[in-house]
């Protein structure tokens, strides 16, 4: 992974840089793993974030033949959220600032 | 699709039922108490980072993680624990008989025996390393790794029969 870049930006209000922080919309990545079986994604992603099954099934195969997909994003109180309830489930996620 | 299944099917009233013979949960008995080892074992072990992952790629949000580490850590592990305990205290009797039992699952114990399942599937899959298709005629008869392999493989079709259940009773249409 690379670090967010860090940008001096003397011109910008520093409220104004808070508030982006605060607001930076983060996304929720799930990885491939050899073992979770493809009907097993399928079922967790319909599950935890009431998908359609043709979406959850989409997602699934990009997390199959891309090696991850986004399945959810939000801030980042929402998103640590959701990535426990998918380590709950055995699912291999991970969080980051969509940038 | 409608297909016979071996060992899970779902009733009407919407609970679920599981079928196992006393060797089929002697088996289970087994793979459920190593995983429980597993659990209250040294934190570096493999199949522990692996059932409890990273929130956090970016190195720069390390405290962020060792926070998520601390909360996340100690409740998905009461979880397993939970789940392991209540999943072998059903799975005794049926051990140390000497029939076929059908056991009778609401929704939330059938969730415990989704996770506890996938648990042991990725404990085994981690310490026998195996890749997509684990196919135990990749090993030679006398290969130690070839028995973890085989019960693998035999978890994999266990574990899939429940989830065809679970998802033939879950609705096509979503949110999105």
């Amino acid at each position: 992974m690379t670090k967010p870049e860090i940008i001096e930006r003397p011109d910008l209000d520093e409220n104004l840089d808070e508030k982006h922080e605060t607001d930076a919309p983060w996304v929720v990545l799930v990885w491939n793993d050899p073992v979770n079986l493809m009907t097993y994604v399928t079922f967790v992603l319909q599950k935890l974030f009431g998908y359609s099954r043709a979406k959850a099934e989409q997602l699934m195969w990009q997390v199959h033949t891309e090696g991850k997909a986004v399945v959810a994003q939000g801030t980042r109180d929402q998103s640590e959220a959701d990535v426990a309830r998918l380590h709950a489930h055995g699912l291999w996620a991970t969080m980051q600032r969509d940038r | 699709m409608a297909r016979r299944t071996q060992w899970w099917a779902r009733r009407n009233d919407g609970k679920v039922t599981l079928r196992l013979l006393p060797d089929e949960a002697q088996l289970l008995v087994q793979v459920f108490s190593e995983l429980r080892t597993v659990l209250d074992g040294p934190p570096d072990d493999p199949v522990l980072q692996r059932l409890f992952p990273a929130a956090y790629l970016d190195p720069t949000e390390e405290a962020r993680e060792r926070e998520y580490q601390v909360l996340a850590h100690s409740s998905l592990l009461r979880t397993r624990l939970d789940s392991l305990r209540e999943i072998l205290e059903a799975l005794g009797p049926v051990a140390s008989g000497r029939k076929r039992v059908e056991l009778v699952l609401d929704d939330e114990h059938v969730g415990r025996w989704m996770g506890a399942l996938n648990d042991v599937r990725i404990a085994l899959g981690v310490s026998v390393d195996v890749g997509e298709d684990a196919d135990p005629d990749e090993f030679e008869l006398d290969d130690p790794r070839r028995l973890g392999v085989e019960i693998y493989a035999l978890l994999t079709w266990f574990f899939g029969e429940l989830v065809d259940v679970l998802l033939g009773a879950m609705p096509e249409d979503g949110l999105d």
